[in-house]
């Protein structure tokens, strides 16, 4: 007996090492999806597996295998079959390009600069410069000026265009703030503490300062902020969750704040770093607790100061009185930073804390939560468990724009302007590796020109719910047709400006990853934090958690000298 | 007749040698030479090299990298403290662990009461996936012991690893456990290949376990222990603590060691930053090596001289 289990359990490990050695499946063709049609031109493309999705690219498949029926790529074949990567986990940064399959890229932190510099990714301009796909207008009229000169700045050719555009910041549940009336009334001096009585109320401005747009009754200053935050806790809804396994996530609040303080033209100095002839306030200083600030003009030469920026103080300090208040204001296994807590359980209790009694407010996270939380299962779980009124149509979240404005005084009107930033590096691009069989690049840039046509555009926003980060409009059908956080992101992004992590400066493109991971990386008293949650729980403050992520001159020289005019 | 035989015998046994010889270390070199010299001496070269855009290659940068890094041993406040995690977690692991190790290998290898539950219990970190069994710990650490503990005293505490007072302990003490299951099945093999007569001889002679442990189980198992405590520092550099599946790349700095440090720079940093994390490796080869060499003297010269 013994003999033949060892026998068996030999047989498994060999087994399961030929496994690991290379395919044992019976032939290559069964590595795809699909069955490959030998009368048509394959193109392989690769999706990222993530919160957006497959079937966006599954639309644009459909549409470009019927729009290429009849054309033929190669001799001896006839149309065009898409085959798609549904199992590509590999982030955009990991890709092994020169040996892959896969010949068409959707992906986000792409360092396309990197990859374009060693000629891994094929050339792309005339499809960027030639309308797409039944259109009359180039696809480069789609793009911004910073995304032209930002994609072409390594030698003038694009290799890559933007793919979806996402935030990171606050989302909120418009239900529980309807039911609860957290929003506030015009009339501040209306018995109920400022928010509104009844739904029918007039609501205050909002950051923005107007009336009867996207951001009525929301607060428009940091004190109207944590009003509503004390608001919440009387009537019995925790203001905040997010999840205690990746405190990275509570940053989302901070970089929100600082982003509404600074404004987007002085966040784009982080990537630029050139303000021209503007300047940027910078915090040199504290006396006692009040910052002592000076306006600058940003340089290759001077660009450590940027860390001062004076509304990154502000950010920080919102989240410290978050902070401070942590058992009160936040979900507590949030709170207390429980590494089984993911993001997952986040967006879940968010999602079911309203059926459940146990209503929370805001969530700290990207807007691809709602996406998220469909592919984890917790929303159809919320709908097993509570029936229609969970479903999508009949739920309602929306972004958060936060105030960048600390206080005001009566009669005065706040205002701030709506920054969405957007972190993702997410791009689509071709291999580099079909460059010599003219077939696939034909086949590959015309299924990109089709992918940017403004249908395209629109069908993946009313797929996903997410904007590509490009220039297109959505019709009233379209728009309507999104669910309510869609609608809400949408309108937020066509109000606002959208700052991108991209530059056509060599000190940022050399240099990218230094300027987009671990910003918050602070050294107080000789310990270095990796983000404000964990320095707050300590209680760091945020004056000197501001002041620990200073970079220093000489470090900045040190780096980056080579990068200053001469 | 018989010499002419024996020569002819001896011929054949030394070519048929040198074949069973040859067949047995090609995969080994090869894989030597694929696995550990390709690699690393792309490793030492980049090094001595920066990554220059317009070229689209990478570039001599001769000593520049070295430079950064020495600097950055008095500027980067989070090197110190993954220099002393690394070391801690080291020797945590060889002051606690091995001999807790070794004494219970012994257990099983007298097969007391209750060895074979050990076994198992001690077995199943290596029967189950590492990222499970860092999930299965941390819903334990960060769940359970907060609900047992407000059941039993009404007091309501934080998780283990949630608390920042008791993170590190609490992850050493993962390493101490997952780590312990290897090492107990290489001692408790090479015990069970203790000659019985020995153990028998000195049982007559009215040895005492605890004796029999120290004076004739440790010396026989003396070169796999010092194996182990070679090998583990050898790769005390690279050793990241599990903190990857604990926190991927978001382990807070208090909990660095140089293993994580660059298990997660590599997964984040872009081509221009290999060239840095490459002298590092190296500067800390460099470190490593000689103190690695010197450890296996040291522990043949404290081993048992009869064996």
């Amino acid at each position: 007996m013994k003999k033949i289990l060892t026998s068996l359990l030999a047989l498994v490990c060999a087994l399961a090492m030929l496994t690991g050695c290379g395919n044992l499946r019976p032939n290559d063709d069964d590595k795809w999806d699909e069955d490959l049609d030998p009368s048509k031109t394959q193109l392989y493309v690769s999706n990222l597996k993530g919160g957006i999705g497959h079937d966006w690219l599954y639309n644009v498949k459909k549409r470009f295998e019927a729009a290429y029926a009849d054309h033929s790529f190669e001799d001896g074949k006839t149309g065009v079959q898409v085959v798609v990567d549904t199992d590509n986990a590999v982030n955009g940064a990991w890709l092994i390009l020169p040996t892959s399959e896969w010949e068409v890229f959707f992906s986000e932190n792409v360092p396309f600069n990197d990859y374009a510099s060693q000629g891994q990714l094929l050339d792309i301009s005339d499809v960027v410069k030639a309308p797409a796909f039944g259109e009359s207008a180039p696809i480069e009229n789609k793009l911004d000026a910073t995304q032209k000169s930002a994609l072409t700045a390594m030698d003038g050719k694009y290799y890559a265009l933007p793919h979806y555009e996402a935030y990171r910041g606050l989302s909120y549940n418009v239900a529980v703030f309807e039911e609860y009336r957290l929003y506030l009334a015009d009339d501040r001096d209306n018995g109920n503490n400022g928010f509104i009585i009844r739904s029918t109320d007039k609501r205050s401005a909002g950051p923005n300062g107007e009336y009867g747009d996207y951001d009525d009754g929301l607060p428009a200053t940091v004190d109207e902020f944590f009003k509503l935050c004390d608001q919440m806790v009387q009537v019995g809804v925790t203001p905040f969750v997010w999840p205690g396994a990746v405190a990275s996530y509570s940053e989302y609040i901070v970089d929100a704040f600082a982003q509404a303080f600074i404004g987007a033209e002085e966040m784009r100095y982080n990537f630029t770093f050139d303000s021209g002839e503007k300047t940027t306030e910078i915090i040199t200083g504290f006396d006692g607790d009040t910052p002592i600030t000076e306006r600058i003009a940003v340089t290759n030469e001077n660009g450590y100061l940027l860390r001062q920026q004076s509304g990154k103080y502000y950010g920080y300090a919102v989240f410290e009185k978050i902070m401070k208040n942590v058992d009160k204001y936040v979900y507590s296994l949030a709170g207390t930073g429980n590494t089984t807590f993911t993001h997952y359980d986040s967006q879940e209790e968010f999602l079911l804390g309203e059926f459940e009694n146990k209503p929370i407010g805001m969530i700290s996270d990207g807007n691809y939560w709602w996406n998220e939380a469909q592919v984890s299962g917790a929303y159809q779980r919320s709908v097993n468990q509570f029936g229609d009124r969970a479903k999508a149509e009949n739920r309602r979240f929306a972004w958060m724009p936060v105030p960048g404005v600390w206080s005001a005084t009566a009669g005065q009107t706040p205002k701030t302007e709506l920054v969405m930033k957007d972190p993702m590096k997410s791009y689509c691009f071709v291999n580099g590796n079909i460059a010599d069989k003219p077939a696939k690049v034909a086949a590959a840039k015309a299924f990109v020109s089709f992918c940017y046509s403004d249908t395209s555009l629109q069908e993946f926003t009313v797929t996903t719910g997410v904007a590509k980060g490009l220039e297109y409009e959505l019709t009233d059908e379209q728009f309507n047709a999104l669910h309510s956080y869609g609608r809400s992101c949408w309108t937020l992004r066509k109000a606002g400006e959208v700052v991108r992590y991209n530059s056509a400066n060599r000190l940022f493109m050399e240099n990218e990853q230094a300027f987009s991971a671990y910003l918050h990386r602070s050294t107080v008293s000789g310990q270095t934090y990796q983000t404000p949650f964990t320095a707050f729980r300590d209680g760091v403050s945020a004056k000197d958690y501001f002041s620990g992520n200073w970079i220093s001159r000489s470090d900045w020289n040190r780096d980056y000298s080579d990068y200053f005019a001469v | 007749m018989i010499d002419m035989r024996n020569k002819k015998k001896g011929k054949i046994g030394g070519r048929s040698k040198m074949v069973f010889y040859v067949c047995m270390m090609a995969l080994p070199l090869l894989q030597f030479v694929l696995l550990w010299l390709c690699v690393n001496i792309n490793s030492i070269f980049l090094a001595f090299q920066r990554y220059d855009y317009d070229a689209g290659a990478y570039v001599w940068n001769a000593f520049d990298n070295f430079k950064t890094v020495f600097s950055d041993f008095v500027r980067v406040p989070f090197y110190a403290a993954s220099l002393r995690n690394t070391v801690v977690i080291y020797l945590i692991g060889l002051v606690v662990g091995t001999p807790l190790s070794v004494l219970f290998s012994f257990y099983l290898y007298k097969k007391m009461p209750l060895h074979g539950l050990f076994k198992t219990i001690l077995f199943v970190p290596h029967i189950l996936s590492a990222l499970i069994m860092v999930v299965l710990f941390k819903y334990f650490v960060d769940r359970a012991v907060p609900t047992l503990v407000e059941l039993m005293t009404g007091k309501t505490i934080n998780g283990l690893l949630a608390n920042p007072k008791t993170t590190l302990a609490t992850i050493i003490f993962y390493n101490v456990w997952t780590g312990f299951g290897t090492s107990t099945v290489m001692y408790s093999s090479t015990m069970a290949g203790i000659s019985d007569s020995v153990v028998e001889a000195a049982k007559l002679d009215g040895i005492t376990p605890m004796k029999e442990l120290l004076h004739i189980t440790i010396p026989m198992i003396w070169p796999t222990f010092a194996t182990f405590v070679v090998v583990g520092f050898a790769g005390l550099f690279m050793n990241q603590a599990a903190l990857y599946n604990f926190y991927g790349n978001d382990a807070e700095y208090r909990l660095y060691t140089f293993g994580y440090y660059f298990y997660v720079s590599m997964r984040t940093s872009s081509i221009s930053q290999y060239p840095y994390l490459a002298a590092l490796g190296l500067i800390l080869t460099a470190v490593a090596l000689p103190l690695t060499l010197g450890l296996r003297k040291l522990m043949d010269r404290l081993g048992p001289k009869t064996i």
